[in-house]
């Protein structure tokens, strides 16, 4: 049996008083498409930072990609790709100066690093904009760019927190089908997403409250359980539940 | 008038929840006004001079005895040492063969700043020369003055009117106080409306019912009463700590500096309708305010000095009227009657600033 | 390391991309360097002199004479009572009231010290007083010196003409590169906090040491080219240059910059707000350019005081921006104040690295 790419044990994740994540226990396998859901301020942007080797854990263990989150992130963060709905790529840089930074960061040869580039800039059909500031181009084809560059340096696993906030229903369609390409190349895909029909979408989610994880099956099994036609009335009867504010 | 005071009262949360950010501008102006008041002065002295003679002969000890005798000269030998009574011991002098090489070394102490002057005694010729560090020309000017009058007779007598110790802190006070209320309120106030620019919650205010008039009103009211606060502690550590007589002049400094702050948030006011992201309101603050303030409002240097043109320029700082104004009323005692014209350049600049910055506001929301 | 280039140059194209910044940065010593010197002067002319002669005699006359000739002074009145001199300067239309004594001349033509001419000047304006009042009586001594006294004979060295430009031009090098190079790169990266950015690159693999280079880099270059506007500037305008080496120029220029950008990145690290760094920074700057020497010289602050500019990069700076400008300082002269810039520029700099967190708490 294959090791899992993504494992917790108890993580935990405090400010003061106040518990942001809460003792979350949760496994990964390699190529899946692994949906983190939750209302606002449920944890799970913290969680997923924990993940990533950004903040530290107070209590617990996680391990991913092989390395422990919280004794070596900068190993974790080598083998990890990473794209935000807030921010991923520099708006004031070009297309291609962009795709050379990150994958110069990622530390690509020369060589590799203009091979690669070039086809990726060739698949998303931006060869003739590389000229043209991200700033410049429509969110939907920022948010694809800024994807295929987290996966540029070729990661194992790839974390996409919220990458079709705000996109049109059409390009999210397109970009779903990258990620299960990605998904289909062996790439781990962990996603965060406010919209229900894309948990439809993947192999298996977790649904957090409070800091919890309340649910984590295949969206099939978790409607069966909760009696629910649609992943969204599953979603909406936890979250209901919820004590902490959204705000 | 009750949409006004809500609006204070979330601006006031947004100051009083960064709690860094409020300790520093509390405690900024007095920390300044201690460590400039009596750290910084213009006037010069405790120079630092060597003396030497040409010759075995010559009684450098004397001379040596009569300058460090003056509070502004601190005296020792070139090289060998002065032992404070009236033995003197100058290497050089028993080698009058190596000028050369006293000349060298006269050389490399000024050039090192270990000496402002050094004193050559030739006693044979009744015949004394000053080499100076000039660098600075006014440390040299006071360094020949001090030196000539601690040698030579005939010195007059000096007495300084008004400031008879010479205490730099009542000059900076007006001139700190000039500096600290443009940084404080017109660069907090800027970069608070534009920071709201950058989150979009700007769009928020504007959209709403409420007048822009009223919401720029209750943006300002906080930082007008962070900075009467400020105005208090400075006049209080003005008059108990540095000694600067208030009694009846209190009044007329107050009025003069509400005046100046509430030019000063009319500056940021209309910085922010400027620019758009918070790092271009702090460049254009502390460029567009804080170095014309310290250069062209005579806070540190007395602008009379400067070229005609930079002097008409200096007529659109207002630092220049307020400070000008302050030393006036506070130093000199002299009532509001006195500063007529301060006043009222200082009133015209608020009122020009304020419609222009209203002006650029309104253009937002058509 | 190797993501260093990458990242440099991400820095430099976002620098020269940005609209306010390479204006800022060449605006900055323009101005500096145009407006400062011909401020920043504290050479006193016209100082207005009322003079109350009690004596009346050919010998105050002299005196009253040679005070009117001199650049210095201007004689505006000669009222006849102490009093109605005071009431002059109350009303600002003199600085400085000359009494000359009964009995000054009769005294001094039989060849003894005559009674002691009275100095009194308005402090208002300390500087124009103390140099008034400087110069006045040094010229009252020559006047009133006694025959038989030692003649002292005084040498300007390095700046023979007394000329004040020399003494700010390359002291204002320190004002130009606190702006640019510990002001800007705090609130580079402190904006870059707020905005988010920054974490794009803390999920990445670059090394602490790599980052902090990459943010630093682009600031030395910065303040070398400002250094190098500011030397023609001040060369051109004042015919200032300087009589040291320009290798040094360059070198405790880019030791200082270090210090700089070493200081805004550590201030930058422990704020999470635009508005903290400034303040703090703000805080910082108004003590490096004050008690730094700059523009009120360290020999008259207190000694705690003085104690406390060994502390400041600024004073090192600016001593040793002196010292090359006017008197031809070497290496070897210039080495305490080289030392002390580079182990502040490392002390700071691996500070800076060692605060910036890639792993939150």
């Amino acid at each position: 049996m294959t090791e899992p790419i993504i494992e917790t044990r108890e993580l935990t994740k405090r400010f003061g008083s106040f518990t942001a994540v809460d003792r979350i226990t949760l496994s990964v396998m390699p190529g899946e498409i692994f949906g983190f859901l939750g209302a606002n301020g449920a944890g799970k942007t913290t969680a997923m930072r924990m993940l990533c080797g950004l903040s530290r854990p107070t209590a617990g263990t996680g391990r991913v990609a092989g390395y422990d989150i919280g004794r070596q992130p900068e190993a974790v963060k080598r083998r990890i790709g990473y794209m935000s709905q807030r921010f991923s790529l520099y708006d004031d840089l070009t297309v291609g100066e962009n795709v050379r930074l990150f994958g110069g960061i990622y530390g690509l040869g020369r060589h590799e690093l203009a091979r690669r580039g070039d086809e990726l800039l060739q698949r998303l059909d931006l060869t003739d904009r590389r000229r043209v500031r991200v700033g410049a181009l429509p969110l939907g084809l920022k948010q694809k760019l800024a994807f295929s560059v987290a996966l540029l340096h070729r990661p194992p696993l790839v974390f996409l927190d919220e990458p079709t906030g705000g996109v049109d229903p059409v390009t999210r369609r397109t970009f779903w089908e990258m990620i299960d390409a990605a998904a289909a190349d062996g790439t781990t895909v962990f996603v965060t997403t406010h919209y229900m029909d894309e948990a439809e979408y993947c192999h298996r989610v977790s649904i957090m409250v409070d800091g919890q994880i309340r649910a984590l099956d295949t969206p099939d099994r978790l409607k069966r359980q909760y009696g629910a036609a649609s992943m969204e009335e599953v979603f909406l009867g936890l979250a209901e539940t919820a004590k902490r504010s959204s705000e | 008038m009750n949409t006004y005071l809500a609006f204070v009262r979330k601006e006031a949360l947004h100051i009083l929840r960064d709690r860094r950010t409020l300790l520093v501008v509390v405690l900024l102006p007095i920390v300044q006004i201690l460590l400039f008041g009596f750290a910084i002065s213009t006037e010069i002295n405790d120079l630092r001079i060597r003396v030497a003679a040409t010759d075995r002969l010559t009684d450098a000890g004397r001379i040596a005895t009569r300058l460090d005798a003056s509070p502004y000269l601190r005296c020792e030998a070139l090289d060998g040492y002065y032992d404070g009574k009236n033995k003197y011991y100058d290497s050089f002098s028993y080698r009058s063969d190596r000028k050369n090489y006293r000349s060298d070394r006269i050389d490399q102490v000024l050039r090192r700043g270990e000496a402002d002057a050094v004193l050559v005694v030739d006693g044979r010729q009744g015949r004394m020369q000053l080499v100076v560090d000039a660098s600075n020309p006014n440390t040299a000017t006071m360094a020949a003055s001090y030196v000539g009058g601690a040698l030579g007779g005939g010195a007059p007598d000096v007495r300084m009117l008004y400031n008879p110790q010479m205490l730099s802190a009542y000059n900076f006070v007006p001139g700190l106080m000039g500096l600290i209320f443009v940084i404080i309120c017109a660069v907090l106030t800027s970069v608070a409306i534009v920071r709201e620019k950058e989150t979009g919650s700007l769009d928020l205010l504007l959209v709403s019912p409420v007048s822009p008039f009223v919401t720029v009103a209750a943006k300002m009211t906080p930082y007008f009463a962070v900075s009467c606060l400020n105005l208090a502690t400075i006049l209080a550590l003005a008059h108990y700590v540095l000694g600067v007589p208030l009694a009846g002049r209190a009044g007329a400094t107050v009025a003069l500096t509400l005046l100046y702050i509430v030019l000063a948030l009319a500056v940021g006011l209309l910085v922010s309708t400027l620019v758009r992201t918070q790092v271009a309101a702090m460049v254009l603050a502390l460029i567009a305010m804080m170095l014309p303030t310290i250069l062209l409002s005579g806070m540190i240097f007395p602008l009379e000095n400067a070229p005609a043109p930079l002097q008409w320029l200096s007529a659109v700082v207002p630092a220049r009227w307020y400070i000008g104004a302050v030393r006036k009323v506070m130093i000199e005692g002299l009532s509001l009657g006195d500063v007529t014209v301060e006043l009222a350049v200082l009133a015209g600049m608020t009122a020009l600033l304020l419609a222009a910055a209203l002006k650029n506001y309104n253009k937002r929301t058509d | 390391m190797n993501a260093l280039p990458y990242l440099l140059e991400k820095e430099f194209k976002q620098f020269l991309r940005n609209a306010l910044l390479p204006r800022i940065a060449l605006m900055v010593p323009l101005m500096v360097m145009l407006v400062a010197p011909l401020v920043a002067t504290m050479d006193v002319r016209d100082v207005r002199v009322a003079l109350v002669d009690h004596d009346r005699t050919v010998a105050s006359r002299r005196l009253a004479d040679r005070v009117a000739a001199s650049p210095y002074f201007t004689l505006v009145a000669r009222p006849a009572a102490y009093a109605a001199a005071l009431r002059l300067v109350e009303d600002d239309r003199a600085d400085v009231v000359l009494t000359i004594p009964a009995d000054y001349g009769r005294q001094l033509g039989a060849g003894r010290e005559p009674p002691r001419v009275h100095i009194a000047a308005n402090a208002v304006n300390a500087i124009k007083a103390q140099l008034g009042a400087g110069y006045l009586s040094q010229l009252v001594a020559a006047h009133t010196a006694t025959p038989g006294a030692d003649r002292l004979a005084v040498q300007y060295r390095y700046n023979p003409t007394l000329d004040y430009h020399a003494y700010m031009v390359p002291a204002l090098m320190t004002l130009l590169l606190v702006v640019l190079c510990g002001v800007l790169p705090a609130l580079n990266i402190v904006s870059e906090k707020e905005i988010g950015t920054i974490e794009q690159i803390n999920v990445t693999p670059v090394g602490r040491l790599t980052f902090t280079l990459a943010k630093l880099i682009p600031f030395w270059v910065i303040g070398l080219v400002a250094v190098a506007v500011g030397v023609v500037v001040g060369g051109a305008v004042y015919g200032v240059w300087p009589a040291g080496s320009l290798w040094l120029v360059g070198l405790v220029s880019l030791l200082f910059t270090g210090v700089m950008s070493g200081f805004g990145l550590v201030v930058s690290g422990y704020s999470s707000t635009l508005r903290q760094a400034l303040f703090v920074i703000y805080f910082f700057v108004m003590i490096f350019i004050l008690m730094g020497g700059l523009f009120t010289p360290i020999a008259s602050m207190p000694r705690w005081a003085q104690a406390v500019t060994y502390a400041l990069p600024t004073r090192y700076y600016g001593e040793a921006m002196r010292a090359l400008y006017l008197k031809g300082a070497t290496a070897i002269d210039l080495l305490p104040h080289l030392g002390a810039l580079a182990l502040m520029a490392l002390g700071l700099g691996a500070w800076a690295v060692g605060s910036y967190k890639k792993t939150e708490r």
